[in-house]
Parts: structure tokens; sequence; C-alpha cells
């Protein structure tokens, strides 16, 4: 991180919007509103709106402080929005959980109206996961709703949400990928493009999306004259339009099947004894009661077993996974529970989520989310190290700067896991033993504990870094 | 149709839009007000119409009802 002059400590995601912006100041997040926005906040607060929405766990609470503004020349107030603990982002999450989103969202612009309001923006990044439920943290994304105008945020909210959660439903999972590469939503030309001949005859899609990437297209370079009352758009009409998108968005599913982790837990597959399961379990539990983590990343969390066991004793957990249909089935799992304490992310730590956005600013790397207090990496290293080749020192070094605490299950090569991984390959791995993982590691950590999983060549082993 | 030019209601005064709603997608929204607003309403009674059909009563039916 460079120095900051004390302009630079407006959020770097914060700067489209002239209602205000969001800053820190002495490591705490606060939010000016200018006075540009103030009929539209007082609004929000007078009608109840605010109060309605985050007794529905909806919307991020804030209070209302006496703090100088950030920008005193444009400030009306500066509030301070409750801090959510982990910022994670839609190309992270599995289907449902942007589903759930999206839901979210057109649940709240509903009842906006309600109280004569409509949401200016229906980006996804409005959108994050607080307590295991999507909740908007743009206060500032309402404005008063004046009868006649179309949604402004109707585009916003087709790219966003639609198109990704048609695209994976359709298609294939994984082209929510896409959202990382366009930060403002999948542009819907290439949606439609890319969705099969097949929608066209789903109205909701067929609207939402083709019609209206055609439109997109074909007015692309038109004038927009401002002119008075020629056509208008009825409150009726909002609603219907809310109407349309809400089931449309529902109606889509992605059902997670025959992927290849899905069914690595179950007794069948034979990859772990139910000793050598049970025993792990154990030997995690008893690390733990030496800890007290703040922040908990299971890396590798799978259907996230090990991560409950890390939630159900308290400790709020991110549990990560590559495969979407795994982070899919734990997310519905822990939203059937109603479990706040953890969520379900989709990651790839040979790759990593990178810095996004303007000045490479607006949305922050993995790295920068970083540290947490403890790290699970079981059934992970060989990943790693055996399928994609990183060098034990690099993977160590690498956990060190995501985390102080390390609980790391070894899987050495007689594992049966390993010998698939190196069934079709040359094995080139000669620094692949225990002594060299200890040795790549003690760089970086201290051993405080070392147990075998009975049962199982497998070793675990709880470090903390030096 | 040909539109060389696009007439919409906006008005410049109280726009806190900073997003760029594009030209299309207003238009859409126009195109279809109609339709989603009819159903929307057909929706919205639709529920009334069945429950009046689903009645087991021999209630005489309610007129203002039926006229909203």
């Amino acid at each position: 991180m460079t120095n900051r002059s004390s302009s630079d400590l407006r959020l770097g995601a914060s700067f489209r919007d002239p209602s205000g912006f969001l800053f820190t100041r002495n490591g705490v997040l606060y939010r000016q509103i200018n006075r540009a926005y103030q009929e539209h906040y007082d609004h929000l607060m007078s009608s109840k709106l605010y109060a309605k929405l985050v007794y529905a766990g909806l919307l991020i609470a804030h209070e209302e402080v006496d703090l100088a503004p950030e920008e005193p020349e444009l400030s009306y107030r500066v509030i301070k929005p409750e801090p959510v603990q982990f910022i994670s982002y839609p190309y992270e999450w599995s289907f449902s959980q942007l589903q759930d989103a999206a839901k979210a969202t057109l649940s709240i612009q509903k009842l906006a109206l309600e109280a004569g309001m409509v949401l200016k923006d229906a980006s996804a990044y409005n959108i994050q996961f607080h307590h295991g439920k999507p909740v908007l943290i743009d206060t500032l994304s309402f404005e008063i709703y004046q009868e006649g105008d179309p949604w402004v945020a109707y585009r916003q909210f087709c790219q966003h949400f639609l198109a990704p959660l048609a695209l994976m439903s359709y298609r294939d999972v994984r082209l929510s990928q896409l959202l990382r590469l366009y930060i403002d939503g999948i542009p819907l030309d290439l949606a439609s493009k890319l969705l099969p001949r097949r929608t066209r005859f789903n109205m909701g899609l067929a609207t939402h999306i083709h019609l209206h990437a055609a439109a997109q297209k074909r007015y692309a370079n038109q004038v927009v004259v401002n002119t008075k009352g020629t056509r208008k758009m009825s409150k009726i009409s909002f609603l219907g339009l809310m109407d349309s998108l809400e089931s449309t968005t529902h109606k889509l599913t992605w059902k997670p099947s025959g992927t290849e982790w899905v069914d690595y837990y179950t007794a069948s597959s034979g990859h772990y004894s139910s000793t050598a399961f049970e025993h792990k379990k154990k030997l995690v539990s008893k690390f733990l009661e030496l800890l007290t983590p703040v922040m908990t990343w299971d890396l590798g969390a799978n259907t996230g077993e090990f991560s409950r066991l890390i939630v159900e004793k308290g400790y709020p957990t991110i549990a990560f996974d590559i495969d979407p249909a795994a982070v899919e089935q734990n997310y519905l799992l822990a939203r059937k529970d109603k479990e706040s304490r953890m969520l379900p992310l989709i990651m790839d730590f040979t790759n990593p989520s990178p810095a996004l956005g303007w000045h490479n600013q607006e949305r922050h790397s993995l790295l920068e989310r970083a540290p947490a207090d403890l790290l699970l990496a079981l059934a992970f290293i060989h990943h790693m190290a055996i399928a994609n080749n990183v060098p034990l020192q690099a993977l160590a070094r690498y956990l060190h700067d995501l985390g102080h605490w390390l609980i790391i299950e070894w899987v050495p090569k007689e594992d049966s896991q390993v010998q698939k991984l190196l069934a079709n390959r040359q094995d080139i791995f000669s620094d692949y033993h225990m002594e060299g993982f200890e040795s790549s590691f003690n760089k970086y950590f201290s051993i405080r504990e070392k147990s075998t999983i009975a049962d199982s060549p497998r070793v675990i082993y709880l470090m903390e870094s030096k | 149709m040909y539109f060389t030019e696009l007439n919409l209601f906006t008005s410049l005064l109280r726009t806190q839009a900073y997003l760029d709603p594009g030209s299309g997608s207003f238009l859409i929204q126009l195109l279809i007000a109609g339709v989603v607003g009819a159903g929307f309403l057909i929706k919205a009674y639709w529920k009334k119409i069945k429950g009046l059909f689903n009645r087991s009563e021999t209630k005489e039916e309610d007129d203002e009802q039926v006229q909203q």
C-alpha cells in the first residue's frame, strides 16, 4: 500500500455516485452523504422504508454520527454503516447465491416502491452476504419515485443478475466467471449470442435479454431528446416490470450434479475410511481448542464438513472451494439451516481473485482481503504441489500471507489420492516428502502440534506464522 | 419502425441517476409497459376471480368485488 493523502481515504469503488461516498478514518468505515442527496435520504428515513428494510434483513443498518466530513463543501451528513465481516464479489458466488442476491434486489425495489422510492442502481456489488444472507450495503441507492419514469437500473439488473444466471442455467455454470471480465455485468449482446435458441421461447428471457440486447444495439447512437409527456411508464407498468423480472429470475434453476467432488465424502467412494475421517475431525477440534480465531478460511472446503466444525464453536468461517457444485451444495445446506456464521465461496487458489476495476482498486484481490486468523488446509496440499506443480516453499510463503494460524494436512505420496494424481504423469516431485514439507514450512511457520491420522498415511499439523 | 430521434420524457432538474440507462433500455420498458402492466393486473385479480369460483357456500356473489 502506498502512502495516501487525505483525499485518497475515499474507498476505491466509491466514486461514481455524486450522492456520496465511503471513506475510512482511523480504521473505521463511514459514508458521507452529499447535499445533492439530502431530500432522498430524508425521505428514506422519514417514510420508514429504512426501518422496514433493516428489520427485514435486506439493508445494512447505520447510525448517524457527529463526525467531520471528508469533503465538507459537499456534505450533508455522515453516517456509520455496520461493517460487513468479509467482502465477496459476484464472480465468487455460486448460482443460488447470485440468484438470492437478485431476488433480494427485487424485493427491496418492491418495498421501496410502496414507500415512493426506487433503486437507482441494481449492481450486484451493492449486495454483500452478511450473516449468511444477501443485504444491500448502498444506503444511497434509493431515490424518490417519479411516476412516469422507467426503471433507470433495469439495464444494470439484466447485466449483473439475469444474464449471468441465465448463462449458468442454460449453458454452463462456469460462465459466472465472465463477471470478472465485465465489471458492469455481462453485456446483453454477448449473453444473447451465448444463450441457446430455446431461451427465445422463454417470455422473460426473450424480452429482458434478447429483445433488450437488440434494442440496445439498434438505438445505441440515437439522440435522446427531452420533451414532456410523450411516453410515460405508469406505476402499474413499473410493478408489472418488477413482477416479470421476478418470475423470470425465480424460474431459473441449476442442479449441481456429476462433478468429481460431490461424492468425495460418501463412504462408497472409498477415499476415506470412516475411522480416518472421524479421527481427523477429532484432531481438528482438538487443535481448535487452543485457538480463538476471529475469522477462519477453509481452503478447499468442499461441502463444508470441516468448516462446520469451526462454525459450531461460534467462529465465523469462509468455506472456499474451486467446485461450483460443492459451493452450491454447501450454501443450500447453510441456507436451509439458517447458518449465519459460514459463507461458502468459489475460489481457485492457483488463480485467486485479482484486483479489478478503475485503478485496480474497485474490487479487492483475495490477498488484499487477507489475512485470516486461521487457515484450514485439509486435503489441499497435494492439489497445489502435485496437481499444479507449486513448490512446497512457495506454498508455505503464500499461506503465510493468507493467515496467521494454519491447520494443514500432510498428504504423502503413498496416499491413494496422490497416487491417482501421479497415475498418468512423470513423478518429478523428488522434494515432495515429509521432511521436505516440514523444512519448507519451517521457514515461515513454527510447528506447534503434529498428529498422525488413524488408519491413514496422512498427518495433521498446527502451525503458527513466524 | 425507424426512429431518427427518440422522444422520451425525462426531467433534467431532479435526475439523480448517474448511470447511463441506455436509450435501448428505456425504449424496451416503454414498449413492454402495456404488456407487463396488463399482465400484472390480470395476475393480481386472477386470485380474486379464482377465489370467487372456489367458494362452496351459496352466498351471492359480491358485485362490488367483481367490478373492482
